[in-house]
C-alpha cells in the first residue's frame, strides 16, 4: 500500500503539471524528468526491466544537498502504478508538446491551403555541369 | 590623538591646575606640606592616567593583532578553496574523458569525489551569490541526478542513459566552478 503523503503528492503533482504550473525539464535518461524546487528536487522515471519484463515507474525525492530522501517504484503488479504512470504521462505530454502538435496538425488539415513542403531540387549528381 | 599628545595635554592641564590651586590657595596654608600633598595629588592623577592609556592601547594592539590573523587564516582559506577547485575542475575533465571511453566505474568514482566539493561550495559564504543562483542549483541537481544515473547503470540493470547529456552537464559544472575559482583567486581582501 502506498503511503498517504504519496498518494496526496503525486495527486498534486499531476494536477500542477496538467495545468501546466509546473515546469519539469528532461534528465540524461530517456525518461526521466526532473522537478527543481526551492529546496528539493522531484525526479519521475519511466524505465524497461528487461530481466523480469516489466515497466517501472520511479519517483524519488532529493534534499538540498543532494542526498535521495525517498524513492518508490512501481510496476504494473503493484500499488499506485496508475498514479505514478498518470503524471509520467502528464509531464511527458507536456515535454513533448503533444498536444500543441496534435492541434497545430488539425490547423493545418483543417485549413484550405495546400499542406506539405518539398524540398528545392538538387543537382543530379550524374549530369556533369560542363 | 595619539598617546603622546594626549599625555602632553594632560601634563600641560596638571601644571595649569597647579598654578591655580596655588593661586587661590591662601598664603598661610601655602606650606611645603600642603604644596607636597597638592604635587602628589596630581602626580597620582598622571600615574592613573598613563595607566588608563596603556590599557588602552593595549586593548587596541590585541585587536589589532586578532584581525590580522584572522585576515591571515581567511585567506588561507581561500587559497587551499582555489587549489581544491582546481583540482575539482580537473577532475570533472577526467569524468569526461572516463565516459567518452566507457569506463563507467572511474567515472562514477571520480564523479561521487567532485560530489563532496560541490556541497563543500554550497556552505562557503564567499561564494554564497553564486551558490544560491538558480544556475547552480539546477547544474548541482543535474550532476547529483546523472551520478544517480550513472550509478544505476554500472550497479543495475537500469539503461538509457544519454551519456552526451551527462557530458554536456559536466562541462556547465566545470564552467561554473570556473567561476568560483576567479571569484576567489582575485577577491581583495
Amino acid at each position: 500500500m502506498m503511503p498517504e503523503n504519496y498518494q496526496l503528492l503525486i495527486t498534486k503533482l499531476t494536477e500542477r503539471t496538467v495545468n501546466r504550473d509546473a515546469l519539469w525539464e528532461k534528465t540524461s535518461r530517456e525518461e526521466e524528468f526532473r522537478l527543481q524546487l526551492n529546496s528539493s528536487v522531484i525526479t519521475i522515471d519511466k524505465w524497461f526491466d528487461s530481466f523480469e519484463g516489466k515497466v517501472y515507474y520511479d519517483l524519488a525525492i532529493y534534499n538540498e544537498d543532494g542526498h535521495q530522501i525517498d524513492k518508490i517504484g512501481c510496476s504494473d503488479t503493484t500499488d499506485g502504478y496508475k498514479l505514478l504512470k498518470a503524471l509520467h504521462s502528464a509531464v511527458s505530454r507536456i515535454h513533448y508538446k503533444v498536444d500543441e502538435t496534435f492541434k497545430s496538425i488539425f490547423e493545418e488539415l483543417d485549413s484550405a491551403n495546400k499542406i506539405g513542403k518539398v524540398s528545392p531540387p538538387t543537382h543530379d549528381d550524374s549530369d556533369i555541369p560542363f | 590623538m595619539n598617546r603622546n599628545t594626549a599625555l602632553i595635554l594632560l601634563l600641560i592641564l596638571i601644571l595649569v591646575g597647579f598654578t591655580i590651586v596655588l593661586w587661590y590657595l591662601d598664603p598661610v596654608d601655602r606650606t611645603k606640606i600642603n604644596i607636597l600633598a597638592i604635587i602628589g595629588t596630581l602626580i597620582s592623577i598622571y600615574g592613573l592616567a598613563l595607566a588608563y592609556l596603556q590599557i588602552h592601547s593595549l586593548r587596541e594592539t590585541a585587536e589589532k593583532t586578532e584581525k590580522a590573523v584572522n585576515a591571515a587564516n581567511e585567506r588561507i582559506n581561500q587559497i587551499l578553496s582555489v587549489s581544491e577547485l582546481s583540482k575539482t575542475i580537473q577532475s570533472v575533465r577526467e569524468v569526461q574523458n572516463y565516459i567518452k571511453s566507457e569506463k563507467y566505474e572511474l567515472a562514477q568514482l571520480r564523479m561521487k569525489d567532485v560530489k563532496s566539493v560541490l556541497i563543500q561550495v554550497k556552505h562557503n559564504i564567499e561564494l554564497f551569490e553564486l551558490t544560491n543562483s538558480d544556475e547552480y542549483k539546477t547544474a548541482f541537481s543535474d550532476f547529483i541526478i546523472d551520478l544517480n544515473n550513472l550509478s544505476s547503470h554500472v550497479l543495475t540493470d537500469k539503461r538509457g542513459v544519454n551519456f552526451k547529456k551527462i557530458i554536456a552537464n559536466l562541462e556547465s559544472i566545470s564552467s561554473l566552478l570556473s567561476e568560483f575559482e576567479n571569484k576567489l583567486k582575485y577577491k581583495r581582501l
